[in-house]
């Protein structure tokens, strides 16, 4: 007989917290394969002093579970031993039945269900599902908090399963009216809502939107207000609109509260018993920092030609290194934590390539190359391929971004793109299309109509005003030779873009820039469109050619646009504007513009064909 | 106007044409963003109680009783899978370092090193993360 039969089951378990508490204090250290085999000693030993606590001793039920409880944190945290904790969890979860421990029951069935998720599999999630309803249909006359965090769970599991369920959004409304007396969880609620919406670029609820502002102005702790902050900046950002405003919410939220940003961990608290631990680096504000210039650089991206304020160009590569430098620090945390930390650093790494990638293309024309076959990667793949004349390879790739699995914004920048590859296409050709290839074209504008339509990119005016963009190039005379057949929307898709150019046109430049997106006199008034070159271009010289009459207005324009075509990578554009300025010259009779023009657009012509083009013998 | 700079060549004059070789680069793509700020939360619900805590009555009916302690035995051990564990690169000055210092007396009486090993020789798996 071991002595250590006889140890009390409470110096188990100090020794048990001791081993587990150094053993994460020493994560950091471990800089040799001995130093590694120490930490595993030490959580064997931390196991193993709960496992002989249950194994010799007599435990009320109370201890039981807290005993059961920490070896299945330390299983799921330090192991792959799922089954192992499953095991341990069922147990103590078959001796609760029948009592009225409630508290305790709802802790291991939320644990029952963190051991099932972290396998994974959609199998596993369906049966926690199953587990989750019963316990509300369980908990449903209990009149207990516990049902707040097992309805989002199931919201969770759900999500897992099928992220689109229709019945979601319903059951977030539920939740969230639910959640009427306990503030600190509404908010976090609706911040998960509205992510889930933005990730399937889903329309928000603008009621939700409305309470979490006013959410935090109570008393939220302050992790849980920069959370909220940022997720409504995140909004701002999916709708390209302005977020100045939004970001000196930040600077004032951060300057005062700076100091208690520390740890990444807060507790939302339901009721005296019940306590939710909530971690996330993000609001810690050595994270924090990196995250908000993150977010700022990808909503100034396209702003990236202007020398005034290229954020992305000056901010990118720094947090990018910043990341790497944070990814091989090792935190005092547990392994599944510091695997997920790592992972969360990586990420920030990968979407700071693939934005500079972006940039980068923008800028110059050209980019690294990606080894990956996340959605970033083909999207990049796909916009270098057209850079380069390789139209198959480009619409290969641009088609790819139509799965599944991708976010429905890829999705429409993928088909959008094959859509203007095509009608060029179809343009170069002339009058030769075939019917399948003219149906193959009619067919896409319908998907991209579609999937417009039933997502939120009516929020966006940049979508917007890019579709319209899209519908004019590919039904008017003078940009395509092979236009598509119209219905009756003509005038409809002119009034848009009349709306758009009346706050955007070169020609009036500086006049209108105070103004963003809001209504006058009942109309809704024209929004100045989120800096980019080339969408501003394609509005201008569209609108120039349609609805401008007055020559020197038609001249102002075609002159902006040919200047500032050389700002960014767009040589074929600058060629084109180019021309419409000579000819616009040529009719207001301005003999010294047309010259200088002529001589200019000739040094473009050269240029253009040392990358390739070529001259065709007629 | 008879002629024009690039008419004799194959350069596109036409705005749609132009969009063949020009990627709508103004649409950028923001999923990243939220998948950083979703997959970055980890959200538990923690146990509070301290039913092991100094005031707490001791409840077991076995004889209690807390020491001496000795390294506990390998039979009573159980098997675990660990999770990889990349070490930390660089400082080599720490690479003497004692991670078991700092142990209560307790909990070093308690350690036995032997852990490890025993259940490596007694394990005919392959899987190098196992002991």
């Amino acid at each position: 007989m071991s002595k250590t039969q006889a140890m009390d089951s409470r110096t188990l378990y100090n020794l048990s917290s001791e081993y587990a508490s150094h053993a994460r204090k020493m994560r950091p250290f471990l800089s040799s394969d001995a130093h590694v085999k120490q930490y595993r000693i030490l959580m064997y030993h931390a196991v193993n002093a709960l496992k002989m606590i249950k194994a010799k001793h007599q435990l009320s039920i109370e201890q039981d579970v807290l005993v059961t409880l920490e070896l299945f944190e330390l299983l799921v945290q330090e192991t792959h031993d799922l089954d192992l904790a499953e095991m341990y969890l069922s147990s103590v979860h078959e001796r609760l039945y029948g009592t009225t421990l409630v508290h305790q029951k709802m802790l291991v069935t939320a644990a029952l269900v963190r051991v099932a998720r972290a396998r994974r599999s959609v199998k596993h999630s369906k049966e926690s599902l199953r587990l989750v309803t019963g316990t509300l249909v369980d908990l449903e006359p209990l009149n207990s908090r516990w049902n707040l965090y097992f309805q989002f769970l199931r919201i969770e599991l759900l999500l897992e399963i099928s992220p689109s369920d229709s019945k979601i959004p319903g059951l977030f409304d539920t939740l969230i009216t639910d959640c009427d007396s306990v503030l600190n969880l509404q908010a976090f609620v609706i911040c998960s809502y509205i992510c889930i919406r933005l990730t399937q670029n889903q329309g928000i609820c603008q009621a939700h939107l409305d309470k979490l502002g006013a959410l935090k102005s109570q008393k939220l702790p302050i992790q849980l207000r920069l959370w909220s902050s940022l997720v409504e900046l995140l909004v701002l950002i999916y709708r390209d609109l302005n977020i100045t405003t939004k970001l000196s919410e930040f600077k004032d939220l951060v300057a005062t509260h700076k100091k208690e940003l520390k740890d990444s961990t807060f507790h939302l608290r339901l009721d005296d018993q019940i306590s939710i631990s909530v971690d996330t680096p993000i609001v810690r504000y050595k994270d924090f920092k990196n995250i908000i210039l993150l977010f700022q650089s990808v909503s100034y991206l396209t702003n990236c030609y202007d020398k005034k304020a290229n954020f992305s160009v000056k901010f990118l590569p720094k947090i990018q290194q910043a990341a790497n430098e944070l990814k091989n620090i090792s935190e005092p945390v547990n392994l599944e934590l510091s695997d997920s930390r790592k992972c969360f650093y990586m990420l920030i790494v990968d979407l700071c390539n693939y934005y500079m990638c972006l940039e980068s293309l923008i800028l110059t024309g050209s980019c690294a190359d990606i080894e990956s076959d996340s959605a970033y990667a083909i999207l990049i793949k796909a916009m270098k391929a057209q850079l380069r004349r390789d139209t198959p390879t480009a619409l290969e790739n641009y088609s790819l971004l139509n799965t599944q699995k991708n976010a429905p914004e890829f999705k429409l920048i993928g088909l959008s793109s094959m859509f203007a590859v095509k009608v060029a296409n179809m343009s170069k050709v002339g009058g030769t299309v075939s019917f399948p290839e003219y149906n193959e074209v009619t067919e896409l504008w319908e998907c991209i109509e579609k999937l417009f339509s039933s997502h939120s990119f009516h929020e966006n005016h940049i979508w917007q005003c890019t579709i319209i963009i899209l519908w004019l190039c590919s039904h008017f005379q003078p940009f395509t030779s092979a236009k598509l057949f119209k219905d009756n929307d003509d005038a409809s898709h002119l009034e848009r873009l009349k709306f758009y150019f009346s706050a955007n046109s070169f020609a009036r430049a500086g006049k209108s820039s105070s103004h963003n997106s809001a209504t006058v006199d009942g109309k809704e008034a024209a929004p100045v469109l989120k800096k980019s070159l080339l969408l501003h271009f394609l509005l201008n010289y569209l609108a120039c050619a349609i609805i401008v009459h007055d020559l020197e207005e038609k001249c102002v324009i075609t002159n902006a646009c040919f200047h500032l075509g050389k700002q960014q990578h767009m040589p074929l554009m600058e060629y084109i504007s180019g021309l419409s300025h000579l000819l616009n010259c040529g009719l207001a009779m301005k003999g010294k513009d047309v010259s200088l023009t002529r001589s200019k657009l000739k040094e473009a012509v050269k240029k253009l064909v040392i990358s390739g083009f070529e001259q065709v013998q007629e | 106007m008879t002629t024009f700079p690039g008419d004799n060549t194959n350069i596109p004059k036409r705005l749609t044409e132009c969009l063949e070789y020009q990627p709508l680069n103004f649409l950028v793509p923001k999923s990243g963003l939220c998948e950083l700020l979703r997959s970055s939360l980890h959200i538990t619900p923690v146990p509070d109680e301290i039913v092991f805590g100094e005031q707490e009555a001791i409840n077991d009916t076995d004889n209690e009783r807390s020491g001496p302690i000795e390294p506990f035995e390998l039979k009573e051990g159980l098997k675990i899978h660990f999770r990889a564990i990349e070490p930390v690169e660089g400082n080599g000055k720490d690479d003497s370092r004692d991670l078991f210092e700092g142990l209560s007396e307790g909990a070093r009486d308690f350690l036995n090193t032997a852990c490890l090993e025993d259940f490596g020789k007694r394990s005919h798996s392959s899987d190098d993360e196992e002991y």
